[in-house]
């Protein structure tokens, strides 16, 4: 799919994008899927495709990725795991999951969670129906801080991999460091 | 080129797309055994207790065959591969010619060599032809004895239960499950199967199927300690054996299963193998690996290569598996560990341990939510910076996390 680009140091953490996934996914489309008492006491509740954690320490989102060559939908044993070809999203077709949760045991990122209702495989879709739409996905659309944006952005792509190169030059000079602490 | 694939399970309809998105001309042919339609045998458990149908246990739609222009023969069963003239012959004495030849015939259950065994009312825990066997045994059978101790010897018995047997499990170890749990985990496991009923009796063997003098039916099973169990059913998950018998007698060389090289060929020109009969080496270690994702990954590797592509392994896929027992799921990556490991537990039972050895994470054991198991599996065999272990427990222990991490290998 259209790369989707978190700058995090833009996230206010307003979790207004969880509250837009939870709202997109929904079968009533007004969160009448979610416990209402539940959502109040715990943001867990709410969370759909896409959560953030944040604290005073760190802030993180937590999304599918939508790999090109998605290891979850070759664990599916039964196809209920798919990436649609014109797209590139990755989706469950929920008719079919059979919850035996081989795609979480394969995705590296956790992306994949259980839908706290159905207690089946939970991710993101990408809003596959929203981009067949000529739409951009729900999160993105609800972020007013800009953190989250999607595809195109040449400049974002720039800066994130200027920040993964200083990150591994960092790494780097710190594992240098201390190899050579190591040595003496 | 005329392609063809003995069997049509997970590896090969894997292999057959492969194929397709690299060449969509020359002619593949399948021999299938008993389905045509090809089926996972990951969920026969709720086939057996009715909880799902044949649709739900399909690997593909229906129309699988026609979309990828395979030719598709039902019922045939291969008698020997005669690689030399590039052919194969059925049992029915018709010889198929191939050019390029995958064997993806799959495994089947271990059959114990004791008296008695061979006959009605034993059935092994593998395919459709064992779990339409089990169900319709199951209407005249009060007792069923599930013989085993790993992943699928429970999963029998919580099939068993869920259709209104009373099942009894013969384990020959101390424990359940000891290749996936410490002995902790695996308590948790037999607590939660015993409460629903299986009886799990423990370092016992089988030695003995009594059966009726007149009909031949199962009457009991007699055990190592000399006691005897009244039965009119029991299903054997003492482990699988590859279906190896194809090739035997022939230059195709088998250990455990047939020995592949990384890209899935044999040690015959023109011949691969792949899923659950393969037994591929890659960097010097032969392994086989009788889970799902790894009949995928080994099935579309073959097709790769035998449409000219090659994409070899570069590792083994890890040793991982998840059950589901009476709703509740059990994740296992890597080494079961000797109970060491750091563990975080919730109110709610749901249990997280990491197996750490020497610095470096071997194998990870989840109870409960065991979706984002891969998260923690994706650490496996990596060296874990200083400081980061109670990180990893929390709960919003996140992917985010890994990529700050410094790791030294």
């Amino acid at each position: 799919m259209e790369d989707l680009y978190v700058d995090m140091a833009l996230c206010t953490g307003c979790r207004a994008c969880e509250v837009a996934c939870a709202v997109e996914h929904d079968a009533t489309g007004e969160l009448g899927d979610i416990d209402q008492a539940e959502a109040v006491a715990s943001i867990e509740s709410v969370e759909r495709g896409i959560r953030l954690h944040t604290s005073v320490a760190y802030s993180r989102f937590e999304r599918c990725l939508h790999c090109t060559n998605p290891p979850c939908v070759d664990a599916c044993p039964n196809s209920a795991m798919s990436q649609d070809p014109d797209l590139g999203v990755v989706y469950v077709d929920v008719s079919r999951c059979q919850a035996c949760f081989m795609c979480g045991m394969v995705c590296p990122f956790g992306a994949i969670t259980v839908h706290p209702g159905t207690g089946l495989a939970l991710k993101c879709d990408g809003c596959r129906e929203r981009l067949q739409r000529g739409e951009r996905p729900a999160c993105v659309e609800a972020c007013t801080a800009g953190a989250l944006q999607i595809g195109g952005n040449r400049k974002a792509a720039l800066k994130r991999r200027r920040e993964a190169a200083a990150a591994l030059v960092d790494v780097r000079g710190r594992l240098d460091s201390a190899s050579s602490k190591a040595r003496r | 080129m005329r392609v063809v694939i003995v069997g049509n399970g997970a590896a090969a309809v894997s292999a057959v797309e492969a194929i397709r998105a690299i060449d969509p001309v020359s002619d593949i042919v399948m021999l299938a055994g008993d389905s045509a339609r090809p089926y996972t045998p990951c969920f026969l458990g709720r086939y057996i207790s009715g909880r799902i149908g044949l649709d739900e246990l399909a690997l593909r739609p229906e129309d699988f065959y026609e979309t990828y222009r395979v030719d598709l023969r039902v019922g045939c069963t291969v008698a020997s591969v005669l690689p030399d003239d590039h052919a194969l012959v059925l049992t029915s004495g018709e010889r198929v010619d191939y050019d390029r030849l995958l064997i993806a015939c799959g495994a089947e259950s271990v059959v114990p060599d004791v008296p008695g065994v061979a006959g009605p009312g034993v059935v092994g825990f593998r395919g459709l032809s064992d779990a339409d066997e089990i169900r319709a045994r199951l209407g005249s059978a009060q007792h069923a004895v599930v013989l085993g101790s790993g992943f699928v010897a429970v999963e029998a018995a919580e099939s068993l239960v869920e259709s209104g047997a009373n099942v009894t499990m013969i384990v020959r170890r101390e424990r359940l499950l000891r290749r996936l749990f410490d002995p902790e985990i695996a308590a948790i496991v037999e607590e939660r199967i015993t409460g629903h009923g299986v009886q799990v009796l423990k370092e016992r063997d089988l030695v003995e199927v009594v059966r009726d003098p007149q009909d031949g039916s199962v009457r009991a099973v007699k055990l190592s300690d000399g006691t005897s169990l009244p039965c009119e059913l029991l299903v054997l998950a003492v482990g699988m054996k590859a279906n190896t018998s194809v090739v035997e007698g022939t230059a195709i060389q088998i250990g455990d299963g047939i020995l592949t090289d990384a890209s899935m060929r044999t040690s015959v020109p023109d011949v691969w193998a792949a899923g659950d009969v393969a037994e591929p080496e890659i960097g010097g270690v032969r392994k086989m690996n009788l889970i799902h994702p790894n009949a995928v990954l080994t099935g579309k590797v073959a097709g790769q290569s035998i449409a000219g592509v090659e994409r070899p392994m570069s590792s083994h896929f890890a040793d991982m598996n998840v059950l589901t027992l009476f709703g509740t799921s059990y994740l296992s990556v890597g080494s079961p560990g000797d109970g060491r490991a750091l563990t975080a537990t919730d109110s709610a039972g749901h249990v997280l341990k990491i197996i750490i050895d020497d610095g470096v994470v071997t194998g990870v054991q989840m109870v409960g939510n065991v979706a984002r198991g891969g998260l923690y599996a994706a650490l496996l065999g990596r060296r874990l910076p200083e400081g980061v272990s109670s990180r990893l427990l929390s709960p919003d222990f996140n992917f985010g996390d890994i990529e700050t991490w410094p790791f030294a290998d």
